[in-house]
């Protein structure tokens, strides 16, 4: 290609933050064709929405709000922000047939900004955090607000940033948003029971994880067609023969779809610990399966360790660290 | 000043895109040199643009005499835009009341015209390319031609059938020679046409052997052992037989039974797969079905509409902003010419090639309504000979007229002496064109994009294309790098030259331009190449990539061009 075009850096006139009655959004925007604009809450529920025209001047509001992160909707691309009781102005151009040439400027969202400056950038979600100095940087819900901006997936991260909301302010739509995530990645995060998931074996024998009881279990999410996941299984074989024995079993459970895929894996690496599948696949359609949402996993390989009572211990596991959990929990006992 | 960008990244789901705020508010506090650097010189600002803001100091007090029109044959426009709107052609003829006022066959020409567009004011967003559109005009008549040593078969019934040599040969090897080179549904269905010759020798094989060695569990060997002695002039044989020899590689196997499975007996059923695949996702009939016309029809020549707000639109409103941006006035860059007035004419969305006609069609219209700079939107390597004549044509047409025409070269590192590219000086075998040039773009240190196709005498020169500040659709502004973008600096300098000294024809600015470069000659650059196959970097002296063996100097050109002028 001759062009190549960063599609960003734009400017919009800045207007001083004055408090207003409510959250007011105005602009006007060069379109291709006429587009939905809308602002909803975390919990679904819509602030206001209008059909925007081709360099039509546009105003919604004033509408009082609770300031809180909401999700702003041009057509089909979406952008959650932390809004506030004032003037916001939009102008730009949103390209509805190629969106990533879309060029839109902002003022009056100064708060969202500075708030910004705390998401985390680490493209992995299971290892972004926020960093505990945000503590005392921000107030009330804009800590929920960062959390739901950081879309972080550990539960820990998520419990701290929790923690640091006063009373007062666990009311509003991002912060009950907050605590309905912390409570659901509870279910799985370390120290919680593990689901305990019914699988066939190569005989179509059904397999409980609950028949391993009194032993340390690892579990290995995989598939056939998944190429980090069997570069994963064949450096799992020589922890296998190290650390082999009475009190530890290995558990692979394929994703695929097709038991075919399966068994013709099984044929290619014949690993000597306990494989079963999964008759569900990878995913439900769009969505990720009962296992994934169980076990808070939307990516394999997904490796855990459960200890004798069929408690996680560690979740995320891959390479070495899968040989050091292992030690470690022995020397637990 | 709180200024803040919306950056959309685009999701894994299509239709949804996730975006993303970031703060941009350090960017008004930047120098016009990391910004519009184009206006920059090397000896006042430390960047080698196009000294614009110099050519400014020298022409103060003389008078503009001319508002010159500058025309894009390529992208759409917004001609809206908060910092182009002064500068956007209007054709004083028309009025747009959905009557052809001015009575050139097309209604409501107001700011120029989009000829990617239909009666019911839809608008063509697929490109397609020129060695595909050849392939759909020719497929029927020899894409089913299978040439082996001057013989020449069919797939008769799966099976490889002797048949008679094409009527008109010398169509047939355009079609073999070019056509399938440059058309990806070209390739796919010979593709396909080949796997049926591998299925047919391998099967004649497979049996052989079987009947010769009842039992036997055939290795390559014994199959290379068995054939290897055949003759290299039949070439489908040999193709086939190499083709086999090649599968034990992949499979990585010497059992003939696996080879003879996964190759002779699928590769037809693959390369089906893989000719419909290229099928269902490259959409021929969209022309069609959007315009309407007859591509291949010159005298077809009333179609389109006069939507210019189009997505590629943001390619045509950076190239506009660059030479048409209001100077002074603190928004974007500053244009080097914002007295032009820049005609819009699109033919290209930005992916595949634009139609000859229609780009024979803009350059008439240009010419027709004004027009003292064109500016097409890129060359191409294959001109159908049925077509080609219209371009040739329309660039002596707009020779003739005393109007400079201007296209970029691609980014594809390829020497022009070696592959050719059309247009070029010599396209018509008559005397060289004088009014076109061909430019590549260069940075703020000097240097050509490393991408740039190059060419000693096919490059004209290069100007400023890289980490360039301008006008964006919606009354914003952004940073872009490209030869279009070079080639919109030199529109901004040859419009600049016009506007003083109108009396200039085309050809004689286009002389100016090359011989007031700012010379780096001998100046040893990096260049990317590529050789082979592999892309690789090796040092140049600049005069080796360009004509004038230097940078766009707009100070040079209007002194020169003052020279002449007034020197007469």
């Amino acid at each position: 290609m001759r062009y190549l075009f960063i599609f960003w850096l734009v400017l919009g006139s800045a207007l001083p933050g004055i408090a207003q009655e409510g959250l007011r959004l105005t602009g006007k925007v060069r379109l291709l064709e006429p587009m939905i604009l809308k602002v909803t809450g975390v919990d679904g529920k819509e602030v206001f929405s209008v059909t925007v025209e081709n360099n039509q001047p546009f105003s919604l509001g004033p509408e009082r709000i609770e300031p809180d992160v909401y999700i702003l909707s041009f057509g089909e691309t979406k952008q959650a922000i932390y809004l506030t009781n004032r003037e916001v102005t939009i102008k730009g151009f949103y390209d509805s047939r190629n969106p990533g040439s879309s060029s839109l400027s902002f003022t009056g969202i100064d708060e969202f900004m500075e708030l910004s400056k705390w998401v985390p950038t680490d493209l992995d979600p299971q290892k972004r955090t926020v960093k505990p100095e945000a503590k005392e940087q921000l107030e009330g819900n804009m800590y929920s607000a960062l959390a739901y901006l950081a879309d972080m997936t550990q539960y820990e991260a998520n419990k701290m940033v929790l923690e640091w909301i006063p009373e007062k302010n666990r009311n509003t739509a991002s912060a009950k948003w907050l605590a309905h995530r912390v409570d659901s990645l509870g279910k799985f995060a370390v120290g919680a029971q593990a689901y305990d998931f019914e699988f066939v074996d190569t005989e179509g024998k059904k397999v409980r994880l609950s028949d391993f009881r009194g032993r340390l279990v690892l579990v290995d999410f995989w598939a056939s067609w998944c190429g980090p996941c069997r570069r994963e299984m064949k450096s799992l074989l020589p922890i296998y023969e190290e650390l082999k024995g009475e009190d530890l079993e290995f558990i692979s459970v394929s994703l695929d779809n097709r038991e075919a895929d399966w068994r013709k894996m099984l044929e290619e690496e014949k690993l000597p610990w306990v494989m079963l599948w999964n008759q569900e696949g990878f995913t439900a359609g769009n969505e990720p399966n009962v296992i994934q949402r169980a076990y808070g996993f939307y990516s394999i390989p997904f490796i855990v360790l459960i200890d004798k009572d069929g408690k996680i211990i560690e979740r995320g596991l891959r390479g070495e660290k899968v040989k050091e959990a292992i030690l470690k929990a022995r020397q637990g006992k | 000043m709180k200024k803040y960008v919306l950056l959309i990244v685009l999701g894994c789901c299509v239709s949804l895109a996730r975006a993303q705020l970031v703060n941009q508010a350090a960017q008004n506090q930047k120098s016009q040199a990391e910004l519009d650097w184009y206006n920059c010189s090397p000896e006042e600002d430390g960047v080698y643009g196009a000294a614009v803001n110099k050519a400014y100091d020298f022409l103060k007090g003389k008078k503009l005499d001319k508002c010159p029109v500058v025309a894009f044959v390529g992208f759409g426009l917004d001609v809206e835009h908060e910092d182009l709107k002064e500068a956007v052609w209007t054709n004083k003829r028309e009025k747009a009341d959905g009557k052809d006022n001015d009575k050139n066959g097309l209604v409501d020409d107001v700011h120029g015209w989009n000829y990617l567009g239909g009666k019911d004011g839809q608008v063509l967003e697929i490109g397609t390319w020129e060695g595909n559109r050849e392939y759909m005009r020719l497929k029927d008549k020899y894409a089913d031609y299978i040439s082996s040593n001057g013989e020449f078969f069919k797939i008769v019934n799966e099976e490889v059938v002797k048949v008679d040599a094409p009527e008109n040969l010398e169509e047939f090897y355009y079609y073999r020679n070019v056509v399938q080179q440059q058309s990806g549904l070209a390739r796919a269905y010979a593709g396909w046409q080949y796997a049926y010759v591998i299925q047919s020798f391998g099967r004649k094989w497979k049996a052989e052997m079987d009947a010769k060695y009842p039992g036997r569990k055939h290795t390559i060997k014994d199959f290379a052992e068995e054939y290897q002695g055949i003759d290299m002039q039949d070439t489908l044989r040999l193709a086939a037989y190499s083709m086999i020899i090649f599968g034990s590689s992949v499979y990585k196997t010497s059992d003939f039974e696996v080879i003879y499975n996964n190759f002779v007996e699928n590769s037809v059923n693959m390369s089906k797969k893989g000719y419909e695949t290229a099928e269902s996702t490259t959409d021929m009939t969209a022309r069609q079905r959007v315009v309407g016309d007859n591509y291949l029809d010159i005298n077809d020549n009333v179609y389109g509409n006069n939507v210019l707000l189009t997505s590629d639109a943001a390619i045509g409103t950076m190239a506009a902003g660059i030479v048409g941006g209001k100077r002074g006035n603190g928004l974007g860059g500053d244009g080097i010419m914002d007295q032009a007035e820049i005609m819009t004419l699109r033919v290209d969305v930005g992916q595949g090639n634009p139609c000859l006609k229609d780009m024979a069609l803009s350059i008439r219209y240009a010419v027709d309504h004004g027009a003292d700079v064109i500016v097409l939107s890129q060359q191409n390597t294959l001109y159908p000979d049925n077509q080609k004549g219209w371009m040739t044509e329309a660039l002596r047409y707009a020779e003739k007229a005393g109007v400079l025409v201007i296209v970029p070269v691609w980014e594809l590192l390829q020497d022009l002496a070696q592959v050719t590219y059309y247009p070029n000086r010599w396209m018509d075998g008559e005397k060289e064109l004088t009014n076109l040039m061909v430019v590549a773009s260069s940075d703020k240190n000097g240097n050509p994009s490393m991408q740039a196709n190059f060419g000693a005498k096919e490059v004209d020169l290069f100007a400023p294309g890289v980490d360039i500040y301008t006008a964006y659709t919606g009354d914003t502004y952004q940073t872009g790098a490209g030869s279009g973008l070079a080639t919109a600096t030199v529109a901004g300098v040859a419009a600049l030259v016009k506007a003083y000294y109108p009396e200039l024809t085309g050809a004689q600015i286009r002389d100016i331009l090359l011989q007031s470069v700012t010379s780096r000659k001998d100046a040893e650059v990096e260049k990317g190449i590529v050789v082979g196959n592999s892309q690789m970097q090796d040092l140049y002296l600049f005069q080796d990539l360009c004509l004038s063996g230097g940078i766009l100097n707009a100070y040079n050109a209007v002194v020169a061009a003052d020279k002449l002028v007034n020197n007469k």
